[in-house]
């Protein structure tokens, strides 16, 4: 059972975390013209990397979303960045 | 269309579980406040300058307990006005009748608490949001290091206790074979 | 000559004896036993049958390598199937029974089967029993084909205890190298925990019988105990490391004794120290499977640990320098022992069931027992759980821990280090560098391995009865990689996981092949390292524990009541009240509820707040609806949608105050929406101008719904104006009940006028209780669930995820305007105009009537058209009831182009049965909606 880095929390079992999807999907703009194919990109590709992969995780106990880097082969964590600000 | 009445028991009314090295009860605070917001902000309202994680020991009835990054937990705090606080930034929301509490006590409270939760005391946490058993839980240290409180949603009230009776006769036995 | 009990010696208590039976026929050990010390004791041999052939098979290992002797045993009225003898600690009064055997282990009525052998190879059920039919032969088959026997009651109070643990080092085994490592890190002021699989700490000691650093095994094992628990070290014996798992991970099976489950400790450990020991392997030759047939390490056991001589003839046959130390053990216990050189050529086993010699390279030997020792394979399965490489060591002939990993390395015998001396410095050295291979040249060992093509029978997995020949087939029909021959032999499959059959199996390939036995490699080592029951990991993963409902404040009233509850939506609810049948107190509550009012607890609503200067733009965009211009004291119905453009879930948003919104969404969607609404936030929004809050739990509500609900709540006391001008549906207002702040909302599910009123938990009982009183005098009374449902059919409210599925979209609901007119960005817009969602033949929701006489339409019957000659569905009946209130049975379906068919017939089929329909508006009641805004 893994261990995963949630940026405010620390360290914790990898039951309280949820996958949310891959780094780099942006949402087209839908007030413009958006061709089925943008759109089909967008709900359904994804790149699956074999190795380093950076994704968007969320740490379901505390509901922070944040990118974490993942050997997807090693299953070892190779980074976690904050997608907050820090508290003020 | 099934009648799950026999299924299902009825809720005991437990206020207190003793067993040997461990007593469990139920407390209720008066008041308990949600608010979301800078920190800064927070402090200014509720007068309240610090906020706890795990396993820092508070003391006292009036605490305020960090949940997330912009997020707290003030017990016994003062009476705020529910909603959006312009002024301040902070969305404020009573809570008092949402959460169920629990005190956990005696030699063998940390050996419950981690038959449900992967605590450590020598792993801090910012924040005392846990998963107790899967149920979504606060979980901090009160007065003394072998004495924690525990809140969970007060709609799975009733699964804790059911829970908390198994977990706890399981640790207790455990402590004296 | 069988084995028998040496007069002392061994770590079995001769004050405490205990009665057991085997087979039928009554013995007795001692405390301290196992099950296979206690019967070689008794010098009983057979011990069980193989698995395919029925043979009579003994004890090979003395712990967890023996793949031979399974035993059912029953001890006072419970019953366990398929215990290893060999790690079974004995308990008085236990029965044991031969698995796999009838009427028992010595005299098998299927011994038979061994004479069809050259029919029974690998595979053989692919190949052979065909004609007239595999049918025919597959029951009788199967029946032979499983090990032990279940006994359909459950043993009580058979619960496993869970926890969490951890720690900075774990040393894994308690043998010489892992007492001196734990000791040695201990006193450095290091937080350890040692584990060891025995009740006895000492791993090999005992069995190699001599004297460590000057001291005798049992004096020495003691002080060790002792500094390590003075130090502050954890021990825990009983306990197996049976698998490591992601990031340091380790899964220990803690024993309890016999009739408990054992105690599972999730051990999350900083770094981990493997000492778990080598094993010996055995040497392939003909009949190599005859009971008396052993490893030189258990034979040394049962006399270290047990005190019990296996043979009193006995010929040692191996091909390395460890095996020489047990002979001497052997002779000084009263056997006599003659050595044999397993590389002076083929070896045969001599006898049936009694063995009466051995044949090696020609020559012949007399002997009542065998002990071989082909050489030490390290017991590495835990490395490679924690994703470790081996390494071939031609010198050792063996598999070794490959370079060291981050977070775990090996010791002593594990790590290859067989010599005593190498293998404690080794230990002492994890605390200073973590670990530095010390390498000696103290073992010598001449490789021989199995030569395909040899004369006679040669067993490779002696529980699965795979045997050379095997292993020859399989490379014939080319499954050739170690993984196939695996499969397709079932060699390594059995209980025993391959821990006596890898090697052999392996190197038989590879010789097959052509290949270096590395070039051939391993097949996978997965947890569990030794078999665990199923309770390990279930704990309180059972019963009301395993997915509680969530519970209503009201519950103990509604119970008072005469509630029959129910799962709704995963809370417990009332679904009707009364002492009349379902369908009675139903009737009666529609009815009542039409007539003056009905009340119900409608709690589980969900409750949650968005506030912030950017919260009005946000719940825009989440709704497919406008909710922009929704006024204060305001309420909208509105749909959240997926990005897919599905119904996710319906309810009503609430206004409070301009940057303060209550969303109430259906109740068994409460978490979902909450989570989808924080992803939203965090998601491209500013999260310091916008904030979500759950605060279902915080409130109770109870709705009060019917001609007479006015005059109900203004029962309350409040000081609200309740008259439709002043207080229109689809509003709400504030105010005070018990001096606590209340919120009543008109909205409606029955399509009645409706009230519903949210309190703090603390004082939904009394407000239960007035409103109760108070429509009693009316003809008012509660309603549950089931009547609910009912109400809101007649009305044509939907239920989500019952009228809707997962491709139903808004505009399939009768909901299009926002599709067409919603400017503004929101959730799923652009999947609205993917090319499925302007299909014409999409599924819509519509009513259906039938005769009254008829009864009710099945709900999930199929709405069927007839094309090209084939009957298609093209829709579902989603909720069907009979109706009091209308007097006649109605129902909602999902259906193509459902809004053109209005008025038409259409055909309902369900199990063969065929009825006619009309479709119809899903509003079967009040179109007008005079009733909901009265």
């Amino acid at each position: 059972m893994q261990l995963f880095p949630c940026p405010f929390c620390g360290l914790r079992d990898e039951r309280e975390f949820h996958f949310a999807g891959e780094v780099g999907k942006t949402r087209p703009k839908t007030s413009e013209p958006v061709s089925d194919a943008d759109w089909n990109t967008y709900l359904n590709t994804q790149r699956n990397e074999k190795g380093a992969a950076r994704e968007i995780w969320c740490h379901v106990t505390c509901q922070e979303y944040f990118v974490m880097e993942r050997d997807t082969v090693s299953m070892d964590v190779l980074e976690t960045v904050a997608l907050r600000k820090e508290p003020s | 269309m099934r009648n799950d009445n026999l299924r299902w028991a009825v809720p005991v009314e437990h206020k207190v579980l003793e067993l040997s090295g461990l007593t469990i009860r139920q407390i209720k605070p008066e008041r308990m406040t949600v608010i979301s917001g800078p920190f800064r902000a927070i402090t200014k309202a509720t007068g309240i300058d610090r906020a706890f994680g795990w396993p820092e020991v508070l003391d006292g009835d009036t605490y305020m307990l960090r949940l997330r990054r912009d997020r707290v937990l003030v017990v016994d705090g003062p009476d705020l006005a529910d909603g959006w606080n312009a002024e301040l930034g902070l969305a404020i929301s009573d809570m008092t009748g949402g959460y169920a509490v629990f005190e956990i006590e005696g030699a063998e409270a940390l050996a419950f608490l981690r038959r449900g939760a992967s605590v450590d005391v020598r792993t801090p946490s910012p924040s005392v949001n846990r998963l107790f058993h899967g149920l979504a839980a606060m979980i901090y240290t009160w007065r003394d290091q072998s004495r924690f409180r525990i809140h969970v949603a007060s709609h799975m009230q009733e699964a804790f206790w059911t829970l908390a009776r198994n977990l706890a006769g399981a640790a207790s036995e455990h402590a004296t074979t | 000559m069988t084995g028998s009990r040496i007069d002392s010696g061994g770590l079995i208590d001769r004050a405490k004896p205990l009665g057991f039976s085997f087979d039928g026929r009554a013995y007795s050990g001692y405390s301290g036993d196992t099950l296979a010390s206690a019967l070689l004791a008794n010098g009983v041999r057979v011990m069980g049958r193989s698995f395919k052939y029925h043979r009579p098979r003994g004890v090979w290992g003395a712990w967890f390598d023996d793949p031979n002797a399974i035993f059912g045993i029953r001890l006072a009225d419970d019953e366990f199937p398929n215990c290893p003898a060999t790690t079974t600690q004995l308990v008085d009064g236990m029965q044991a029974r031969a698995v796999n055997a009838w009427p028992s282990a010595k005299f098998d009525i299927k011994a038979g089967l061994d004479l069809f052998h050259r029919w029974l190879g690998a595979g053989f059920y692919y190949k052979t029993f065909m004609w007239p039919g595999w049918g025919l032969f597959e029951p009788a088959i199967r029946r032979m084909a499983g090990l032990g026997h279940l006994d359909l009651n459950t043993v009580a109070g058979y619960v496993s205890d869970q926890l969490h643990d951890s720690c900075d080092f774990l040393v894994i085994g308690g043998g010489a190298a892992g007492l001196t490592a734990a000791r040695a890190m201990a006193e450095a002021g290091q937080d350890i925990v040692l584990i060891d699989d025995h009740p006895e700490l000492g791993g090999g000691l005992y069995r190699r019988g001599l004297a460590i650093e000057g001291e005798t095994p049992q004096v020495w094992i003691a002080s060790q105990h002792k500094a390590i628990r003075q130090a502050g070290g954890r021990i825990m014996t009983s306990t197996t490391g049976f698998g490591i798992f992601d990031h340091n991970l380790v899964g220990l099976a803690e024993d309890r004794g016999f009739s408990r489950a054992p105690r599972l400790h999730r051990m999350r450990a900083s770094r981990i120290v493997m000492a778990t020991g080598a094993l010996d392997r055995p040497i392939t030759f003909a009949n190599n499977d005859r009971p008396g047939i052993m490893s030189v390490e258990a034979a040394t056991e049962y006399l270290g640990r047990y005190g019990v001589l296996v043979g009193r003839h006995i010929a040692l046959v191996s091909n390395n320098s460890f095996a020489g130390q047990a002979a001497a053990q052997l002779r000084a216990a009263g056997a006599e022992v003659t050595g044999c050189d397993a590389t002076q050529g083929p070896i045969r086993a001599l006898g049936g069931k009694h063995l009466s010699g051995v044949e090696v390279g020609g020559k012949r030997y007399g002997c009542d027992t065998i002990l071989a020792s082909g050489g030490l394979t390290p017991i590495v399965h835990l490395w490679r759980h924690a994703g470790g490489k081996l390494n071939w060591r031609d010198d050792l002939a063996a598999f070794v821990p490959g370079n060291p990993m981050e977070g775990m390395i090996a010791i002593g015998a594990a790590n290859g280090t067989f010599d005593m001396d190498e293998a404690l410095a080794e230990a002492r050295s994890v605390v200073k560098s973590g670990g530095a291979s010390v390498r000696g040249d103290h073992y010598s060992i001449t490789p021989i391995w199995p030569k395909p093509g040899a004369k006679g029978r040669q067993w490779i997995d002696f529980q699965h009865d795979v045997t050379l020949k095997d292993v020859e087939q399989a490379a014939r029909e080319n499954f050739v990689s170690v993984e196939h021959l695996k499969r397709y032999t079932t060699l390594g499959m059995a209980s025993d996981q391959g821990k006596t059959s890898n090697m052999a199996g392996l190197v038989a390939m590879a010789s097959i092949q052509g290949k270096s036995i590395p070039e051939t490699g391993t097949t996978t080592f997965r947890p569990p390292f030794v078999p665990v029951p199923l309770e390990l990991y279930r704990g309180q993963n059972r019963g009301h524990t395993r997915n509680p409902l969530k519970r209503l404040p009201l519950e103990a009233v509604h119970r008072a009541a005469g509630a029959a509850m129910g799962e709704y939506g995963g809370w417990l609810r009332p679904g009707w009240y009364g002492e009349k049948s379902a369908e009675d107190a139903i009737r009666a509550e529609c009815a009542m509820a039409r007539k003056a009012a009905g009340i119900f607890d409608s709690s589980p609503l969900g409750k949650i707040e968005v506030m912030g200067p950017d919260a009005e733009a946000f719940v825009n965009f989440i709704y497919y609806n406008t909710i922009r211009t929704l006024k204060p004291g305001a309420i909208r119905y509105g749909f959240m949608l997926t990005e897919r453009g599905i119904v996710y879930d319906d309810g009503v948003i609430s206004r409070l105050g301009p940057q303060r919104f209550v969303i109430s969404c259906s109740s068994s969607h409460v978490d979902g929406v909450n989570a989808n609404l924080e992803a939203w936030r965090q998601d491209g929004n500013d999260p310091d101008r916008l904030f979500v809050h759950d605060t279902t739990a915080n409130w109770a509500t109870v709705t009060v719904t019917g001609p007479k609900a006015r005059e109900i709540v203004a029962e309350l006391g409040t000081d609200l104006d309740f008259s439709p001008d002043n207080f229109p549906h689809m509003t709400f207002r504030e105010t005070v009940f018990l001096g606590a702040p209340a919120r009543i909302a008109r909205v409606s599910f029955t399509g009645d006028a409706s009230y519903e009123i949210s309190v703090p938990v603390a004082s939904v009982e009394t407000l239960w209780k007035t409103l109760i009183a108070a429509g009693g005098s009316l003809g008012a009374g509660p309603v549950g669930l089931e009547a609910l449902s009912v109400l809101r059919a007649e009305k044509g409210y939907l239920i989500i995820g019952k009228d809707t599925d997962g491709e139903t979209m808004p505009h399939d609901l009768g909901f299009g305007i926002p599709r067409l007119k919603k400017q503004a960005e929101y959730v799923g817009d652009r999947s609205l105009y993917s090319e499925v969602a302007q299909l014409e033949t999409r599924r819509q929701f519509v009513g259906l009537a039938v005769p009254e006489r008829a009864g009710p339409l099945p709900t999930g019957a199929h709405l069927v058209d007839t094309r090209d000659g084939r009957t298609v569905s093209i829709g579902i009946v989603t909720s069907s009831y009979d109706s009091p209130c209308l007097g006649k049975p109605i129902a909602l379906a999902l259906m193509e182009c459902g809004q053109e068919r209005m008025g038409e017939q259409v055909t309902v089929l369900h199990l063969g049965e065929t009825r006619m329909a009309q479709v119809t508006s899903p509003c079967f009641l009040d179109p007008a909606g005079e009733r909901l805004n009265a």
